[in-house]
């Protein structure tokens, strides 16, 4: 966990440099690139500190980590990529949210016995979302 | 450090995420992934500093 987290902010330096570099402008790049680099924290913090620890989710770092889809998808949406790109990451987003809510008791599907699993679906569309944002700057760098 | 390599750490960080995981449970098949007892406020509450 923490060597993903070490990659994810490196990730988020090179994903801060070059939204803006591709028209994304430097706010919505810089704030997409700061949801990264928090979620990768809260990350290497998980990792760090395993449960039944306290800090094992200290700060609620990770939850930044929701906001990179959405964030990154306006971020491509305005650097005029793939619109299929930004519909992708949008729906990420949703995912997101709706993989959260169930975390949270909607529907009564997450356990005590299963919890582990549903965050770990969770973190599909969060750092599949990472990924995506890099690789789509990545092709224009 | 390039722009392009620090993208490829963006790109390569789910992976090392998964496979992490994916190792883990190869290596420690007895421990269930999905139970996460704190989760769901089963646990004893949470440091008072934090």
């Amino acid at each position: 966990m923490v060597l993903s987290a070490v990659c994810g902010i490196l990730g988020a330096v090179g994903v801060g440099v070059q939204l803006p570099k591709i028209g994304a402008g430097r706010v919505l790049g810089i704030t997409t690139a700061v949801t990264i680099a928090l979620s990768s924290l809260g990350l290497a913090e998980a990792g760090l500190f395993p449960l039944p620890s306290p800090y094992h989710e200290a700060f609620g770092l990770s939850l930044f980590g929701a906001f990179t889809p959405l964030l990154g998808g306006f971020a491509l949406m305005r650097a005029r990529d793939d619109r299929r790109a930004v519909a992708a990451l949008f729906v990420a987003f949703v995912a997101i949210v709706v993989i959260f809510a169930i975390l949270n008791g909607v529907g009564g599907f997450a356990t005590d016995a299963n919890a582990g699993v549903w965050v770990r679906i969770l973190a599909l569309p969060a750092f599949a979302g990472v990924g995506f944002i890099g690789w789509r700057a990545r092709n224009r760098a | 450090m390039p722009v392009r390599s620090l993208l490829a750490c963006a790109i390569v960080m789910p992976v090392v995420y998964f496979a992490t995981l994916i190792v883990a449970a190869v290596a420690n098949p007895a421990v269930p992934i999905g139970a996460v007892p704190s989760m769901l406020g089963t646990a004893p509450a949470p440091h008072p500093g934090v």
